[in-house]
């Protein structure tokens, strides 16, 4: 990979569960992420897929500073975001803005969309007040919105145009990274393919990185380079994105690719679906070595000893985690 | 309704506050022991009461002083309540403990042994003010205008608690809220989340409070003066003058009907004026 713009080194984030009332006792902790390594060059498109519950989101906020990480380092270009505390941290979030799921929520009801945005465009950049509605005219034009519509609340919008003013508004700020946090999972089938073709409209025309999260499998198949699979806070499965999804290695994802319905229902009557057992494990308690050897087809005794190590078989790039990789995809 | 609300409490007000220029100096005071206990109609167009003097006036002065009160008190204790209640809920933890730690003592103090100490320490203070004043030649007193200040104070330091609650759990619920978190995510300084998108968003039940808060705090300040702690007779205000309607029911109705029926209809018109300003401010609602 040429060089990485994006660099998370070993990141966890734990939460401690406290009891009690007036003397708060830890008595555990949720490890959401816990160890994930990832780097990713500028402009490329990173899809994060995972069970609801293994982290995928936490990660994501992690990465962007709303969450404080336990342990390990976020690079961004040449700045080490970790290292960043107050008036630093609050001038460096102009490089990385995010993107969430639920576009009723992440607006604010009682603010137009031409303060939202004005607001967001002065966060960052001294723009003369005359040239403030043009500046937000041109960034609705940009999301596919109609720039008359600019004083109006967002109830009075769609869904979709909501996550289109969501997308302006983590744009005003010019950002390099993005963080899409399941983004069209709220929305209508035929609307999500609108907001997934702007989003990878955008990312082309303003080279942006950006991690897309979902659960949805042919969600990112079709806007990411590469895929990442995430299981109980760690990444078991990274590789070029059709090629994890056509060729899947780790158990896991090979499950999680068989309960993709097929549209040809002649192929979708054939379709040989992987169940796995259970469900997943807490992850105030996770299972030792390798965490998902409880509901793994495959599991062995050595599963439980240690989490496996990342091994590529034909393509460096495809890496997965699972000690029989070898034995499992001949 | 709302509309119908805010004329009458403008009109009231135009009635308490200006009405007097037009009439003597002793509107209120002026006792004519003959007259007393006068039944409505003829010379007094509300009657008189049992010292004589005109009810009309003693309601106009008794106005001024609990729509003064009402008003007044509720803005502090407003004030207060949603910067305190907005900066605890928002950076909860232990800052948050301590603050509202901090309201649940001083709503564990009795109230009215919380006044009394007020009013026996705080009396001293306005002579001394003046005094001040004096020694430096100039003309300025405020000890005629002190019982109030102290009344003001005393109301607006309770109810602000109550106001700093609601809001604290109002913050907290709206932090969850991904706008929130995008704004945070944007850089924008705290100050700007906390009184930008924080407090528009919290207005409705504000409001709604609000308006119970104000007729709470005219009844406040008719039991204060009930014990001599507020207003001092002679000076009339509502709740006083309901007291002593009260207490001669069966001989002379009007001295109870007049400003009960005003007060009644005063808190009326403020819940009215409530919603309707809970609607305007919501652009949900509102039509355009």
């Amino acid at each position: 990979m040429s060089d990485p713009y994006l660099q998370i080194n070993n990141l966890k984030t734990h939460f401690p569960v406290e009891k009690g009332i007036l003397f708060r006792k830890v008595t555990g902790t949720v490890k959401a992420v816990d160890g994930v390594s990832l780097s990713l060059a500028k402009g490329e498109v990173l899809g994060l897929v995972g069970e609801s519950g293994c982290g995928k989101s936490t990660l994501g906020r992690t990465v962007l500073q709303l969450i404080k990480p336990t342990e390990g380092t976020v690079t961004l270009g040449s700045r080490t975001l970790t290292d960043l505390d107050g008036k630093e941290l609050r001038s460096a979030r102009a490089d990385f803005q995010m993107i969430f799921q639920d576009p009723y929520a992440s607006l604010n009801p009682r603010m137009t969309v031409y303060s939202m945005l004005a607001e967001a465009i002065q966060v960052h950049r001294k723009v003369p007040k005359a040239d403030l509605a043009g500046a937000v005219g041109a960034l609705m034009e940009k999301v596919g919105l109609a720039a008359r519509f600019m004083r109006k609340y967002p109830h009075e919008f769609s869904g979709g145009q909501r996550q289109r003013i969501a997308i302006a508004r983590a744009l005003a700020v010019e950002p390099k990274l993005i963080i899409a946090d399941e983004p069209v999972s709220a929305l209508d089938v035929s609307i999500q393919a609108q907001i997934l073709n702007l989003l990878s409209d955008l990312t082309r025309e303003m080279e942006l990185t950006m991690i897309f999260i979902s659960h949805d499998l042919s969600v990112v198949k079709h806007i990411s380079d590469r895929i990442a699979v995430m299981y109980l806070g760690r990444i078991v499965e990274i590789g070029p994105a059709t090629e994890v999804f056509e060729h899947p290695q780790h158990p896991y994802t090979k499950a999680l690719c068989s309960a993709v319905p097929m549209p040809d229902p002649d192929s979708e009557r054939t379709r040989k679906r992987i169940l796995l057992p259970g469900d997943p494990p807490s992850p105030l308690n996770p299972p030792s070595g390798c965490t998902f050897h409880p509901r793994c087809p495959h599991a062995e005794e050595r599963c439980q000893a240690a989490w496996p190590s990342f091994e590529s078989l034909k393509n460096d790039a495809h890496q997965a985690a699972c000690v029989r990789l070898a034995e499992l995809n001949q | 309704m709302a509309l119908a609300g805010g004329v009458f409490i403008l009109l009231l007000a135009g009635l308490s506050f200006i009405g007097p220029f037009f009439l003597e100096g002793d509107y209120y005071t002026n006792t004519v022991l003959e007259d007393k206990l006068t039944a409505p109609g003829g010379e007094y167009t509300l009657g008189s009461d049992h010292l004589g003097r005109d009810q009309l006036g003693r309601i106009i002065k008794g106005g001024q002083i609990s729509l003064l009160v009402g008003l007044v008190a509720t803005f502090v204790s407003l004030t207060i309540g949603i910067g305190y209640g907005t900066i605890s809920g928002y950076f909860g933890g232990k800052i948050d403990s301590v603050m509202m730690r901090l309201v649940d003592i001083l709503y564990s103090l009795p109230f009215v042994i919380f006044v009394i100490l007020l009013m026996v320490f705080a009396k001293d203070l306005g002579d001394s003010i003046d005094e001040w004043f004096r020694a430096r030649g100039s003309e300025f007193s405020i000890s005629g205008q002190w019982n109030m200040l102290l009344l003001f104070v005393a109301i607006g330091a309770v109810e602000w608690l109550t106001m700093a609650r609601i809001v604290r759990g109002q913050v907290m619920s709206l932090r969850q809220q991904e706008f929130i978190e995008a704004c945070i995510s944007l850089g924008l300084p705290t100050r700007r989340i906390l009184f930008r998108h924080m407090v528009p968003n919290i207005l409705g039940p504000v409001i709604v409070y609000t308006t119970l808060t104000i007729p709470a705090v005219m009844l406040l300040e008719a039991f204060l003066s009930f014990l001599g702690l507020g207003v001092q007779p002679p000076t009339p205000s509502w709740g006083l003058l309901i007291k002593d309607g009260a207490d001669r029911m069966r001989e002379a109705w009007w001295m109870l009907v007049f400003p009960g029926a005003l007060f009644a209809i005063t808190l009326f018109s403020f819940n009215f004026v409530g919603d309707g300003l809970r609607d305007a401010l919501d652009p949900k609602t509102s039509k355009d």
